[in-house]
């Protein structure tokens, strides 16, 4: 499309005036901590800064209450023993009973043989870690599948499983003769 | 303190060993430990007749060697033992068995001909180590086992027990009464 030239030169005015009228025209410079402010102001009024300290530029965590950014900071507390269901407490006792045979093995495991009179004797440390580690392999990964049937989506996929069952069993329930 | 061989780590051998000696094994043996001061001797330095304090029950470690018939004789054999005692059950009892003293076990008779202490864990005896005794550090190893060794001796020769004289069975009456 051919525009005549006093066109652009009309749009180029158009953009001087626009920053010259409708932008502050307002500028600052930080020299040593000296911030010298343009224009001059001639009357109180308010100066708004936007900073970031220095000590935070390189955290990508932002911290604060109610802001969540990842796991680290999900306000997750040590849960009260009392309050947890007898379910919980007994996979408590048997992840407390994994833990002191891992431990139990560890000591147990410290000497290869063990000296006795005349003789030495070979301690069951490494069957206990043995032990001590299926278990808690075992444990965590119940306690993974117990809290996956849990999930919402395990808890919509069941009720939509539900509701197509009852479709199905309503569907085979007779229908009724209406005369008119 | 040390990383291994320390006076934790020895306390728990020594409750091992006290727990596999004393209530899982549990042999025990009676020694007869000899008295030389109430002993007369001759002066070849033998005696006819020894005399033994109270006989002590101690648990042991029991290796047990064949009887060994000496010649055409069957009535009399050679049979060596070797008991193995843990030491710290012998001191807590303030026992020291020597050679000569006599060991019953399984209704046999043993006369010690060696007794030595030479099972040192980590190699170290507390009891001796410079760096503990002279410089006061911390005690390291541990000295586990008095080892004797004796041969089968006659109970008559022995004079402990009287043989081949019934007891009274109604009043319970030590024999030849």
């Amino acid at each position: 499309m051919l525009y005549p030239l006093n066109a652009d030169l009309l749009r180029m005015q158009g953009i001087e005036f626009n920053d010259l009228i409708r932008k502050s025209a307002y500028s600052f410079r930080l020299v040593n901590n000296r911030l010298t402010i343009f224009p001059i102001p001639l009357r109180d009024t308010k100066l708004h800064f936007e900073y970031t300290l220095n000590n935070m530029e390189s955290n990508p965590l932002k911290r604060g209450r109610g802001r969540i950014s990842d796991y680290s900071n999900v306000p997750y507390s040590n849960m009260v023993y009392s309050r947890i269901n007898a379910m919980g407490k007994q996979w408590i006792k048997k992840y407390t009973l994994a833990l002191s045979k891992e431990m139990l093995g560890y000591v147990r495991s410290k000497y290869s043989s063990i000296p006795i009179p005349e003789s030495d004797i070979t301690l069951n440390g490494d069957a206990l870690l043995s032990a001590a580690e299926a278990e808690k392999t075992s444990l965590i990964e119940e306690l993974k599948e117990i809290l996956d049937q849990f999930s919402r989506q395990n808890l919509l996929e069941r009720k939509a499983a539900e509701s197509e069952a009852l479709q199905v069993e309503m569907s085979r329930v007779p229908l009724r003769f209406y005369i008119g | 303190m040390p990383l291994f061989g320390g006076s934790r780590d020895v306390s728990l051998i020594r409750r091992l060993n006290r727990e596999l000696i004393n209530s899982i094994i549990n042999t025990e043996v009676i020694v007869y430990k000899i008295a030389t001061q109430y002993t007369k001797i001759n002066i070849y330095g033998e005696s006819s007749k020894k005399i033994f304090y109270n006989p002590m029950r101690v648990n042991s470690l029991i290796t047990r060697e064949e009887k060994d018939y000496d010649g055409d004789e069957l009535t009399t054999y050679i049979r060596n033992i070797s008991f193995s005692f843990l030491r710290d059950d012998l001191k807590d009892l303030n026992l020291v068995i020597q050679e000569g003293d006599v060991i019953k076990w399984d209704s046999e008779y043993y006369e010690l001909n060696y007794v030595g202490s030479n099972q040192l864990w980590t190699g170290r005896n507390p009891d001796t180590l410079l760096a503990t005794v002279e410089d006061g550090r911390d005690a390291f190893g541990y000295n586990v086992s008095i080892i004797a060794r004796g041969m089968k001796i006659t109970a008559d020769r022995l004079g402990i027990e009287n043989v081949m004289t019934p007891r009274n069975s109604i009043y319970d009456l030590p024999n030849r009464i």
